[in-house]
């Protein structure tokens, strides 16, 4: 069953974030009762925030599902310190957009890979040049053959997260320039890593960059 | 098992790593045992890769059950592949 609806995220982790996209972090929709939203921090950065929140703070729930992101604009009705959970007003509705597994965006963001050389872990700096939910393309400060598989650390413009990924083209030598496949990435990373991909999209489409 | 790993994760905002061992497998769950201080946060549901050195080396993704106990023995549950 595809989800569209805020209800139907219970039990679900999803992210909070300031209006500006500033600053995110990662909650749980505990219950939702009289049009009130009850989430649980998923860790103490996400505490931190939520305890200084204001009383009708503007904030954006994203959450990620099968096909898509769910993305709507709530208010904080208040902290309980005593319970440890955040009360937002339940949004009406929230807009789909749906994205296609494949889609690249074009974001440069850094990236460290780790490889091991004969018995030993080498870490080497890099950029991304475009990045989707199963792969990036990325310039790296060291050397890597296709078909090699990495752990790579990748920043996004909120949170970072840790994938494993084999290089399917090293396309430039002088460049360093490789494309990789994800090869496995955690729930929660994954989450992450969606919720940034339709913040970028955004982004880009406010700047008007087709991609 | 007594293999050689590397768990590596995010710390600091680079990649921090640990060195342990391999104490079992089964079922999905890595256990391995930790040596030294553990400069990574160990946090239920963080995502880590782990570096087996087997013949060839192997590489893995999991995520901690939880930190590690009094004796640096940690599990990890394996994330399954992407297709």
């Amino acid at each position: 069953m595809k989800i569209r609806t805020f209800d139907a995220l219970v039990g679900r982790k999803m992210t909070l974030e300031t209006e500006t996209g500033e600053e995110s972090h990662r909650f749980v929709l505990e219950s939702i009762f009289a049009g009130i939203a009850v989430m649980s921090p998923a860790d103490k950065r996400a505490v931190a925030f939520a305890r200084h929140l204001e009383p009708k703070a503007p904030l954006r729930v994203v959450a990620s599902v099968d096909d898509g992101i769910l993305l709507a604009g709530v208010v904080v009705e208040k902290w309980s310190d005593r319970a440890g959970t955040l009360r937002i007003v339940r949004p009406r509705s929230m807009s789909f957009s749906q994205r296609r597994r494949t889609v690249r965006l074009p974001a440069k963001l850094p990236i460290e890979f780790a490889v091991v050389r004969e018995g030993a872990l080498v870490s080497m700096q890099g950029r991304t040049e475009d990045i989707s939910i199963g792969g990036f393309a990325a310039t790296i400060d060291g050397t890597v053959e296709a078909d090699e598989s990495v752990m790579a650390l990748i920043q996004l413009p909120n949170d970072s997260i840790v994938v494993t990924a084999q290089v399917t083209v090293v396309e430039s030598l002088r460049r360093r320039l490789v494309h990789a496949r994800t090869t496995a990435i955690s729930p929660d990373d994954y989450a992450v890593l969606a919720g940034a991909l339709r913040l970028i999209e955004a982004d880009l489409e406010r700047q008007g960059i087709r991609f | 098992m007594g293999v050689r790993v590397t768990l590596a994760t995010e710390y600091i905002g680079g990649l921090g790593f640990t060195e342990g061992e391999l104490v079992a497998e089964s079922s999905g769950t890595l256990t391995v045992s930790v040596k030294g201080v553990v400069v990574m946060p160990l946090r239920e549901g963080t995502g880590v890769a782990v570096v087996a050195y087997l013949d060839p080396p192997v590489m893995v993704l999991g995520v901690f059950e939880g930190p590690p106990d009094a004796d640096g023995i940690v599990r990890l549950r394996r994330v399954k592949p992407r297709s």
